[in-house]
């Protein structure tokens, strides 16, 4: 009896692979974050002109994040990564108001496809700690997220402080499970 | 921002022309080579390295975009074509802002005026040209700064003080006008201000004055210029020397005074001339002549007409470029460059005459006969890449090709890497197109269903006013007037986080476990705290131990 359960647990406890798309407009963090969460260091990035991979382990699940290159003429690009793909984490720079629209259209423009139609988005408002930074309401009603159906969660964070990103990762693990 | 976004081909030929000015092809802070990456706060050119530089700093300082990555708004257009290299570095230097780091020089106050100046600028051009897609509008319009931007220059320099500077905002239509007229001195055609480049007259102007001033004048620059750059393209276009500025006036009359002289010098030097010299001479000249006479026929209605000036001025301004400043750099390269090459060489027999002849007239141009006396000086010097860069098209056949405006074969270097990346960015060019329509399609549409009532709005902002993270799930309960539901999410203010499985409690079968433990919440709150400490040092060891022998199941049976 004691082997089964510890059999099932193991189960439901071995790493977890989930392929976790990250995008958003350019020089919102997507790249920093990334290296931010697999090296747990700043590193100083240049602009992501084809795409990062990294495997970040995280409590039980075994996220491969991938980071593609925000700029617009890269953002078509985007849906080449839709397949399989378990959740989408959208990076906003909370720094940059003007762009919130811009920032909002793109969303959107994702979340149509129906790849990932049933996939939680994890909108992460980065840059939190700059003077210009929209506050949390601001950015939910600006990015549109209450007209959405899916599982969605803002998490403020400031990447090369490493604030806020094991909090929206806690999210995806609970909705990946 | 901008209504209406320039189309690709606009976006292309305005940075075409930006490039033809030799400052904007050097990185603005670490001066690597032909830099494909812009601060459109500041309008300056900077390399992949330094973009990635400027991204760290935050889009409050300096916003980055890739001059070909990126869609541009026609502001940020405006802010390149009134910034350059060359307006951002006099300006940071007069302001003694020599610092190489980013952070210092970026935060300075020097950069914070220059962002404001040239924000003022921008607009200011967008509310006279507005979203005009023509190139002829940008060309006229970089033209007037770049005029502007030429006297700043020679200012500076003369005047190590410049005092001026800072008033360049409200000046430079000012200058772009008294230079125009002491430019055009020689052949006569002023615009009715000043006769000499009158500073203080300019500094004095009002903006709104020197709008007007250069509005009117703007049209009428390319035809006024262009007989102007014959007499004085031989002093500012190939030379830009100071020396040069001082004798300007006696100069001038000279150049009146020699332009028969001139002539008869051209033929005759033609005849001396290697042939090689001499076909080019010739095509030069027929170039000047028919852009002339075009000019005086179309200078204030055809826009083609415009168009080819420009395309001249490429290879004119990135000659003349050295010593200028990037706009004066444009200016130039439109009406001077075919006749700076023919003074050059015409001033090579010039000078022989006027040496022969005229011993005055020797004086007045001795910086020229240093030039005239290396036209293959002239090829090793700096300027060489420039003049390729202009001319490639232009030294074979292609000066027909550049008057009669098609697109010339000496589609430069950046066209064809735009080109380039154009096919290589998108995986299949058929579809990026159809994405991009589609992109914009559905942008509209979408814009159309995330219109919001500003009711809604408020009362989220002020209901989650207090919250770090904001769910879906808030949202859809904190719409129902539950009380209930309020005290969960009074819960949740002081939470760092706020997920939807939260919010929506039992609402989806999905997290339910989640769910459960959030509506016990409520009950247990004031349990909870007491227990809290507990609890966490229980489960976490619990959990490790869990771990533990899942990790030795693991290993054993699997």
């Amino acid at each position: 009896m004691g082997l089964i359960v510890s059999r099932i647990l193991a189960l439901v406890q071995s790493k977890k692979p989930c392929r976790i798309l990250m995008v958003g407009l350019d020089a919102a963090g997507k790249t920093t974050i990334l290296y931010q969460l697999k090296l747990g260091q700043v590193i100083s990035t240049v602009p992501t002109l084809g795409f990062n991979v990294e495997t970040v382990e995280y409590k039980n699940i075994s996220f491969t994040v991938w980071d593609v290159g925000g700029q617009e003429r890269l953002r078509p690009l985007w849906r080449h990564y839709y397949v399989n793909t378990s959740a989408i984490i959208y990076v906003v720079d909370s720094n940059d108001p003007e762009r919130l629209v811009e920032a909002r259209e793109e969303l959107h423009l994702v979340l149509e496809n129906d790849e990932v139609q049933n996939c939680p988005l994890l909108v992460i408002a980065n840059k939190t700690d700059l003077p210009m930074a929209v506050s949390l309401e601001e950015l939910t009603d600006k990015m549109g997220l209450r007209h959405l159906t899916r599982p969605w969660y803002v998490q403020p964070t400031c990447a090369i402080k490493s604030q806020g990103l094991y909090e929206g990762l806690d999210w995806l693990a609970t909705q990946l499970c | 921002m901008a209504e209406t976004r320039p189309s690709k081909t606009d976006i292309e030929a305005v940075f075409k022309q930006l490039r033809a000015i030799l400052t904007n092809r050097v990185c603005f802070d670490c001066s690597a080579k032909n830099p494909t990456w812009s601060s459109t706060t500041y309008g300056v050119f900077i390399c992949f390295d330094c973009a990635s530089v400027h991204r760290s700093l935050g889009v409050h300082l300096t916003f980055v975009q890739s001059t070909q990555l990126d869609s541009w708004t026609w502001l940020h257009l405006r802010n390149m074509q009134l910034g350059g290299n060359m307006n951002a570095k006099t300006f940071f230097q007069q302001h003694n802002c020599t610092t190489s780091d980013a952070q210092q020089k970026y935060n300075s106050r020097a950069a914070q005026l220059y962002r404001e100046k040239l924000n003022q600028l921008a607009n200011q051009a967008m509310r006279i040209h507005g979203a005009r897609v023509n190139i002829d509008v940008s060309v006229s319009e970089v033209a007037a700064p770049e005029e502007k931007k030429d006297v700043d220059f020679f200012d500076d320099h003369v005047n190590s003080a410049a005092p001026g500077s800072p008033d360049l905002a409200s000046a430079q239509p000012g200058f772009f006008t008294s230079m125009n007229s002491s430019l055009s001195n020689g052949s006569n055609e002023n615009t009715g201000t000043g006769e000499e480049p009158n500073v203080e007259a300019a500094l004095n102007m009002t903006p709104a004055e020197a709008q007007k001033l250069t509005s009117q004048p703007r049209k009428s620059t390319i035809g006024q210029r262009k007989p102007a750059s014959k007499l004085g393209a031989k002093k500012a276009g190939g030379l830009g020397a100071q020396r040069v500025k001082k004798d300007f006036g006696a100069i001038e009359k000279e150049a009146v005074r020699n332009d028969q002289l001139r002539q008869e010098a051209k033929e005759l030097s033609k005849e001396e001339q290697q042939q090689s010299l001499q076909s080019l001479e010739k095509a030069y000249e027929d170039m000047s002549l028919a852009g002339k006479r075009e000019e005086e026929r179309m200078k204030r209605t055809d826009p083609k007409k415009a168009q080819q000036y420009e395309r001249l001025g490429m290879g004119l301004g990135a000659r003349s470029g050295a010593s200028h400043s990037m706009f004066g750099e444009m200016r130039t390269i439109e009406q001077e460059t075919p006749k700076s090459s023919n003074n050059n060489n015409s001033n090579i027999s010039n000078n022989n005459n006027n040496t022969f002849r005229d011993d005055d007239i020797e004086e007045d141009f001795e910086t020229i006969i240093r030039f005239s006396s290396g036209p293959p000086k002239y090829r090793d010097s700096p300027f060489e890449d420039r003049g390729s860069f202009g001319f490639s098209g232009g030294k074979g056949s292609g000066i027909d090709d550049l008057l009669s405006n098609k697109t010339s074969p000496s589609a430069s270097f950046w066209e064809n890497e735009l080109e380039k990346n154009n096919t290589t960015t998108s995986p299949s060019g058929v579809s990026s197109v159809s994405n991009l329509g589609n992109h914009s399609s559905s942008k509209v549409s979408a814009s159309a269903n995330y219109k919001y009532t500003p009711v809604e709005d408020t009362l989220a902002q002020q209901k989650f006013g207090n919250a770090k993270a904001i769910s879906s799930d808030m949202f859809f309960q904190e719409r129902d007037p539950n009380a209930e539901i309020r005290s969960t999410l009074a819960r949740y203010e002081g939470s760092s986080s706020i997920s939807s499985a939260d919010l929506f409690g039992g609402g989806q079968s999905q997290r339910q476990q989640y769910s459960g433990g959030s509506l016990q919440a409520p009950d247990l709150d004031e349990v909870r705290e007491s227990v809290r400490q507990g609890v966490t040092k229980v489960a976490g060891r619990l959990g490790n131990i869990a771990n533990n022998v899942m990790a030795s199941l693991q290993d054993r049976y699997m």
